[in-house]
Parts: C-alpha cells; sequence; structure tokens
C-alpha cells in the first residue's frame, strides 16, 4: 500500500514536471519592425500543439511552461536510480550540472521526500545564465556549438526556487551552487555523491563537471549523462580524447 | 501508520490539490473555446472581484475559490479542499460507514481528491459518487421554487456544463478512474430518489440553487450516516441555496452547529 502511494505520488510528479497529457499553447512570434506587436497588453497569439506521447516520453519535445525537457522516460530512469541509491544505502548527495528550470531535480527531491530521507541533499549546479560561450580554444569540440545564443536555456535562480516553491518542495536540502562550472565545482561543499547527472550539453560543461565531481560519486552511485547520444561533443568529453 | 507512509500520503495529497486548483499557475483560456463563452468567464471573475473587493490575479482568489477558472479542475479553492480532505480523512479514521457523495461536480476536481483520499489511505470498499446533469445547472424553476427566481445560472451553461466523458478523463489524467467511481447522470428530480447508494458518509451539495439543494437534501440527507459530513459549498455566496438548508434543517429539527469553511462553504456532522 505503502510504495503504490509512493509510486503514485511521484508518478503524479513525472507528469506534472513534464505537463504530461496536456495539449500545448506555443506563443506565435508576429514581428513588425522587431517588435512582437501581440504581446502587447498581455495578449500573446498561441498555436495549439496536440499532445504527442512518444515525444513527450523520449523528451523530443518540451511544453512552453514545463519544468523540464527531459521527458518521460528519463525522468522514470532518475527516480529508479535515487530509488536504488536509497535503497543499496549508497552514500552520498544528489548532483545535477545544468538544472534549466529545475524539474529533474524537483524529481530527486520528490523522491527523498517520498522516502523520508532527510539527511541527503539535491545539488543543483548551473550558471543560471545559460550555456557558456564556447571556448574553442581550450575544447575544440565545442566549435559549433553555441547554444548561449538561446535565451531560453537561461533560467534564473529565483525561477527554480519558485519552481521547487511550487512543489512544496524547497527547504534546506536543496542547494543552489551558482556560477560557471570551472569556478563553482572545484571547491563545491560536496563531500559524497550518490547520484551525479550531467546535462551542461557542452564538451567544457562535462568534462568540468566530471573531473571536479567523478572521484567524490560513492562506488555503487550512479553517472547519469543527458546528452551522450544527441551531442557528439558531449560524448567525446566522457570516452576521452580519440586519436588527439 | 509510520510516519514515513504519513509524509508521502500528505506530499501526495498536497501536490494534487495544487494540480487540482492550478495553484501558483499561469491559466490560458482554452483555445477551442468560443468568444462568447471567453467573455462570459471574463465577466464572472470581473464582477465577483468587483463584489467581493478582491483583484482576479491575487494567489488569495485561488486559496478562496472565488473565481471561475479556465483549466483548473476545481474551483472551490484550496481552503475547500483542504477542509474535504479533512472530512474524509476524518470518516476513514471514525470508521463513519457509508459512500462520498457529490451533487453538482462540474469538471469533477472535489471527486478526483475524494478519490484520491481513498486510494491513499488504502480504503478499497467505499465507492464516490458523482451526481450531476452534466449539461449545468437547470433552467430555475420559480413556480415551484421563489427563491430561485432572477437566478440565471443556466445561461452559463457552456462554462458549467461538463459533460461526462470529459469529467472521466479528468479522473484518467490522475490515474484515479476505476468501477469505484460511479456516475448518475441527470437532473436531480429524476436520479437522485433512486440512486442505488446504500449509507453516505460524505454528502457534499454544490448545486447552486434552492431547487438543487433542496432535492439533494431530501433524497439524501436521510442516507448519511450519524457522524457524516454534510457540506454545502455556496451556502455563503448564493441566498436561495441557504434558504434550502435552512429550510430543510427547520423541518427535520436538524440543530447541529453549521461551521464556516472559508466564507462561502459551510459543513456540518450529524
Amino acid at each position: 500500500m505503502n510504495s503504490d502511494l509512493r509510486s503514485r505520488y511521484l508518478e503524479l510528479v513525472r507528469r506534472d514536471v513534464t505537463r504530461y497529457g496536456i495539449d500545448d499553447l506555443v506563443p506565435v512570434e508576429f514581428l513588425v519592425f522587431g517588435r512582437n506587436v501581440l504581446k502587447a497588453r498581455n495578449l500573446t497569439l498561441v498555436r495549439r500543439r496536440p499532445f504527442d506521447s512518444r515525444k513527450r516520453d523520449l523528451g523530443e519535445d518540451c511544453a512552453v511552461d514545463a519544468e523540464t525537457m527531459i521527458g518521460m522516460q528519463r525522468l522514470t530512469s532518475l527516480q529508479r536510480c535515487v530509488e536504488s541509491v536509497l535503497a543499496d544505502g549508497v552514500p552520498g548527495d544528489l548532483v545535477e550540472c545544468g538544472v534549466w528550470r529545475g524539474g529533474a531535480s524537483i524529481l530527486m527531491r520528490a523522491v527523498l521526500a517520498a522516502y523520508d530521507d532527510k539527511t541527503r541533499c539535491v545539488w543543483l549546479a548551473d550558471s543560471f545564465a545559460g550555456c557558456p560561450r564556447p571556448d574553442t580554444a581550450n575544447y575544440r569540440a565545442d566549435a559549433e556549438l553555441r547554444f548561449d545564443r538561446f535565451a531560453g536555456m537561461a533560467v534564473s535562480e529565483s525561477q527554480v526556487r519558485a519552481n521547487f516553491e511550487r512543489y512544496g518542495l524547497l527547504d534546506d536540502q536543496v542547494r543552489f551552487l551558482p556560477g560557471w562550472f570551472k569556478d563553482t565545482l572545484p571547491g563545491a561543499p560536496i563531500d559524497r555523491i550518490a547520484l551525479l547527472r550531467l546535462d551542461g550539453d557542452l564538451y567544457e560543461s562535462t568534462i568540468q563537471a566530471l573531473d571536479a565531481l567523478y572521484p567524490r560519486l560513492s562506488p555503487g552511485g550512479f553517472c547519469i549523462i543527458d546528452d551522450y547520444q544527441t551531442i557528439a561533443a558531449c560524448r567525446q568529453a566522457v570516452t576521452g580524447p580519440v586519436g588527439d | 501508520m509510520t510516519t514515513a507512509e504519513h509524509d508521502v500520503r500528505s506530499l501526495y495529497l498536497d501536490l494534487l490539490r495544487r494540480n487540482l486548483t492550478r495553484f501558483g499557475m499561469h491559466e490560458q483560456m482554452p483555445s477551442d473555446w468560443p468568444l462568447r463563452r471567453r467573455l462570459l468567464l471574463k465577466t464572472v471573475n470581473a464582477l465577483t472581484s468587483v463584489r467581493r473587493g478582491t483583484s482576479p490575479a491575487d494567489q488569495r482568489t485561488r486559496e478562496l475559490g472565488l473565481d471561475w477558472p479556465p483549466e483548473a479542475e476545481t474551483m472551490i479553492g484550496m481552503q475547500r479542499l483542504t477542509s474535504l480532505q479533512n472530512c474524509v480523512e476524518t470518516v476513514l479514521a471514525e470508521d463513519i460507514p457509508g459512500d462520498l457523495v457529490e451533487t453538482g461536480v462540474w469538471r469533477g476536481g472535489a471527486c478526483i481528491l475524494m478519490r484520491a483520499v481513498l486510494a491513499a489511505h488504502g480504503d478499497t470498499a467505499r465507492s464516490v459518487w458523482l451526481a450531476d446533469s452534466f449539461q449545468g445547472v437547470p433552467r430555475s424553476d420559480a413556480v415551484n421554487y421563489k427563491a430561485d427566481k432572477g437566478i440565471r445560472a443556466d445561461l452559463a451553461a457552456g462554462i458549467l456544463g461538463v459533460s461526462e466523458a470529459e469529467v472521466r478523463a479528468n479522473f484518467e489524467r490522475y490515474g484515479l478512474l476505476d468501477e469505484r467511481v460511479r456516475f448518475l447522470p441527470g437532473w436531480f428530480k429524476d436520479t437522485l430518489h433512486n440512486a442505488p447508494i446504500d449509507r453516505i458518509a460524505v454528502l457534499r451539495l454544490d448545486g447552486d440553487l434552492y431547487e438543487s439543494t433542496i432535492q439533494a437534501l431530501d433524497a439524501l440527507y436521510p442516507r448519511l450516516s450519524s457522524g457524516g459530513f454534510c457540506i454545502v459549498d455556496d451556502y455563503l455566496a448564493v441566498k436561495a441555496c441557504q434558504q434550502a438548508v435552512t429550510d430543510y434543517r427547520a423541518k427535520h429539527g436538524i440543530s447541529a452547529l453549521i461551521v464556516d469553511i472559508d466564507g462561502t462553504g459551510v459543513l456540518w456532522r450529524k
């Protein structure tokens, strides 16, 4: 009964952070001389995008206001990882590097709450200003990746806090590490890590997070790479230099 | 009951209440609504906020359930939902026999919460009954029920009338639709008297009119177990509804204390 209730709660969280099963209303830009005329006076022109379960399962689309874009399957896997860490008593905190609106971290915090864990923290490492401009001098693999141009990638810390708040999950077990990874991660006050989730997209972000945090990952802990199969630079950071 | 179990339960039910009221969220008018319905919704909310002296953007509006939300599954607000949850939990804790009934369900939010409380407490015996016309409030019958004269809630059928299929879909979306969610579609005067409900533990009246309230009380109050809750959603907001309750209580000598929930809804225990 107890486990049934837990899965009910966590399923509800997963559906909420992905806006599962709900048609999406996508704002349509309508620019006149560079000004979005339809945004005046709180008016927005929107287009209805019907909910597509296949895409939302795989994280190939994302609702306009959803707290995560990683999709149902990766969320479910994340939940299983945290649950198995708790069940096996793998010591350490849960860390996400690159959190966007915080959805995946909200789910991790919810799993801790559902299992009444009061000892572990969820750490959110992010610039809270989007992806950095690629540093091609040091990381050639990132040359083409201009994620810094997408304004939508930048979500402020206060916005992420508000998202946690809305789920009633903001407390001192949620810790923030605001700043670029190269500045914040090496000196981060995290002793041990049970789950390390990397979602920094770039070679640079991925390798910096691995360098700084992987040594602190407990044996039996999980290392999750969000973009391994979609971004070659990220994969290369994980696999290591090939003929370089 | 262990502490952990208690915590998951309140986590789940708390998140569900936030969902059902879209608490603190931006809502958008459904894009397939015709212009008339949108204007009606805006007008109703504007008038309510003027009458109540609240701002429509205010968090307290949803806390107290003072507006008609475009998307949320319930309009009764956080406080009445929490009170409803407490009622169902009390009934379960004290073993008051009977089912949970709502007459006038709109999009089904309050019933979804009741079903979720049963699920959260592992109850496998009780049913949740949804009595509704599923086509809005009836045109007031001023000949038989003088108190309803002038109430034209039937004009809002576009918003207040929600089909049974839509309510079922709402239950489905929360994974709570099963054979213990029972529907009584039709006007109260036709459906309630012979409703196949033996005993009731929580009776929630949300029919707005004198007629709907008195018909539900006449048909169902006798089946309410002693110790059960009778909740009247519009007691302090709709005069005619209050009149129906006062008349019924006077006629049957009910003197149980009426408790104000949030300035709109009230309840008493039988």
